[in-house]
Parts: C-alpha cells; structure tokens; sequence
C-alpha cells in the first residue's frame, strides 16, 4: 500500500509547484472539467433535491413549509449536498483521472516528462488532486443553492423573495462551513484514490478499462466511509 | 553506450537522463525510439513544455522560440500551422519525430540523449529535410549519448560519450 501511494504521500510537499505556470494550466483545466461542465447538472439535480425534500416533509410528513425550509438547510448543507456533489464528481471524474493516468503510465508518458526534468507528482498528481479538491466544493456549493432555491420555490411560490430575504432562518454560517470543509476533505479523497488506482494499475491494454470502474467504486466507497466517520466525530 | 536489448534501453536512458538533470537541470534532451508525446496536451503544448516548466516565461515568448526552430528545420508556415494544433494520436510516425526533435532544439539542450533506432533513422535522413537540420543541430550539443543494443561502430568504444571542443 505505501509502495502503491508513495508518490502521493509527498503530495504537500509539491504546492510550491504552483508558482509554475504550466502546473497552473493543469489545475484550472482540471477545475474546468470536473466543475465547470458538471455545474449544469449539479444544479439542475440540487434543484429538484430541493423540491423533492420540502413537498415530502410538507405533504408526507405534515410539517410547516418554514419548518420544512429549516430541515432543508440543515440537511443539504450537512449531508446531501457534500454527498450527492461530490458522488456525481466521483462518479464523472474518478474515473477519468483514472483512466487518463493509467493509459499516460503505460504509453510511456511518466517516462518522458521525468526525463525531461518534469516532476510527475507536481505537474500531473497535485493539479489532479487540488483540481477534485476544488471542483467538490464547487459542485457541493452549488448544489446546496439551487437545493434552497428549489424548496423556497417550491414553498412559497411568488412569494420567494419573502422567504430569501429570511434565508438566515434556514441557513447558518457554520452549516456553509460544514458543507464546504466535508466536501473539500470528500473531493481531495477521491482526488488521491483515482490517482492511486492509476498509479497502481498495471501497464497492460487489458488493465486499463478496469482502472475506471475500480477508481469510482474506490471513490464512492471512501465518502461514505469518510462522511460515516465524520458524523461519529462531529 | 553499448547495452542489452528491450527494456534494459528504456532503463539505461532512465538512468543516464536523471544524472544528466543532476548536471544540467532542464537542459536534457532525450530522443526515444518511440517518439513519445503528451497524448493529452496538443502539439504546441508538447514543444514548450520542458522549458515552460523550467523557466516559466510568458507564452509569447516561446512563441517567438518555437518560431525560430520551426524556421531552422524550414517548416511551411502552413505545414506548422496544422502541426502545432494537433494532438499527437493524429500523428504518423514522421511527424512524432519531427515534433520530438523541434521539442529538443527548443530545450537548447547541453546533453542529448538517443535511443539507437531514433539515431539510425534520423542519421538515414537526406541532409535537406527538416529531420535532418534538427538533428544536425542536435549534434552540435556538449554531450551526445546513443544508448542500444548494437556493437558500437567504428571510432566509438563500448561507452561511449561524444564530447566537442
């Protein structure tokens, strides 16, 4: 497991390789990919999450639409949100960066770029991992958003600016805390184990497809098991 | 530099690259038999990312470098056009060979380093296609290293290191 991971256990120690350029470059079109193109459906499925939740506590449950707002905002931004955005980036993107390292490795690319002088953890693993890092809380932002706006929405019909303008009653500042910090410990998990599964994936045609499936079946598992133990600490 | 076949080649470039960097950091060119490129960077991408990352200059000017080597090798203005906006799976063998070369011209090495076939097939070239100015310029380098599996010819020993001047 160390020989496997070794690479990325020196992670922290390449962030000063972001003063390059080059290794920017590689960042921002990782955040591009994984956040930016997935945002639509993020927030399109934040949305209807948003409905769904407030119309059963609402009609199911027989709660108040404020009372439902509450739970709502508690909920989405302690639990679904983090989750759901960041098992829709696992799930779109793990394995990618995956796939991508592992079919790199075995054409002979980490080769070239280490004779060349090019670090491999500092241009291709740190900007992956910070790139998965970034885009989960983005992801995990944004749909908490469209979450509220659909059950305001979905509350209080026309008159929506009534209940945004008491959105501190559904929102606290220390949930968004929460959202945003659980979402960049899930992203930067599933940024470290679909790097891994590339690395570890042996360099032969008929290994690469399966570094795909293990790198999103290795992600989804290991938010779960993060938010689990999350939820017994705090 | 006389070695065993296969993979041992890969190794021994492995090995001689990393002591060259020690010496000459990002100033070490290696031609592999492979013609290896940056399958997800497109070619212009693969031409200036050795020295990008070693000396972080804006953009425009390695335009202005990349320029200057694609004049060297006499590459059409149109044929460098398409070239350079290319991801390297489109490229036939011919084309991988010459991006590796423009790459290494560009990085103003102080070592190369050959795999013997790279160094075959480039030294089979007629003297007035753009493979051949490259490596011309290629052989001007401080240190030149050819590494394979083949006896060394004549005037070269088991090891051996081209040094000029």
């Amino acid at each position: 497991m160390r020989k496997t991971f070794h690479p990325l256990l020196g992670l922290w120690r390449t962030v000063p390789a972001l003063r390059s350029p080059a290794v920017r470059r590689v960042l921002l079109k990782q955040i591009y990919f994984t956040s930016n193109q997935a945002a639509y459906l993020v927030a399109l499925i934040g949305f209807a999450l948003g409905a769904i939740v407030v119309l059963q506590l609402h009609d199911v449950y027989g709660q108040s639409w404020e009372s439902s707002l509450r739970v709502l905002g508690r909920l989405g931004m302690n639990e679904l949100a983090p989750l759901l955005g960041s098992l829709i980036m696992v799930a779109r993107s793990a394995s990618a960066v995956a796939s991508e390292l592992a079919n790199m490795r075995a054409n002979g690319e980490f080769r070239c770029l280490s004779r060349h002088g090019i670090d491999v953890v500092e241009y291709l693993l740190l900007p992956r991992v910070l790139g998965m890092t970034v885009s989960a809380v983005v992801l995990s932002g944004c749909m908490a958003l469209f979450a509220l706006v659909g059950g305001i929405i979905f509350s209080a019909g026309w008159d929506a600016g009534y209940q945004i303008a008491q959105v501190e009653r559904m929102v606290q500042p220390g949930w968004i805390l929460v959202c945003l910090g659980k979402s960049a410990v899930f992203g930067f998990s599933a940024g470290v184990f679909a790097c891994g599964v590339g690395l570890i994936t042996k360099p032969l045609p008929t290994e690469l497809p399966k570094a795909a499936s293990r790198a999103v079946f290795i992600g989804i598992l290991m938010l779960f098991i993060i938010d689990f133990v999350w939820s017994l600490i705090l | 530099m006389t070695v065993p076949h296969g993979e041992a080649v890969a190794d021994w470039v492995d090995m001689l690259a990393d002591e060259a960097q020690k010496q000459w950091f990002g100033r070490v060119a290696v031609l592999d038999a492979a013609a290896t490129l940056i399958s997800n960077l497109r070619v212009w991408e693969n031409l200036i990312l050795p020295v990008w990352r070693r000396d972080n200059v804006p953009l425009a000017a390695l335009e202005e470098s990349v320029n200057s080597v694609f004049d060297l090798a006499q590459v059409a203005q149109v044929q460098r056009e398409k070239l350079v906006m290319q991801l390297p799976a489109v490229l036939d063998k011919a084309e991988r060979r010459l991006v590796i070369l423009l790459r290494s011209v560009l990085i103003g090495p102080a070592c190369v380093i050959f795999e013997e076939d790279q160094w075959h097939d480039l030294a089979a070239r007629t003297r007035d296609s753009p493979h051949a100015r490259l490596f011309a310029r290629l052989q001007q380098s401080d240190c030149l290293i050819v590494v394979g599996p083949s006896p060394a010819p004549d005037g070269f020993g088991r090891v051996a290191i081209v040094e000029r001047g």
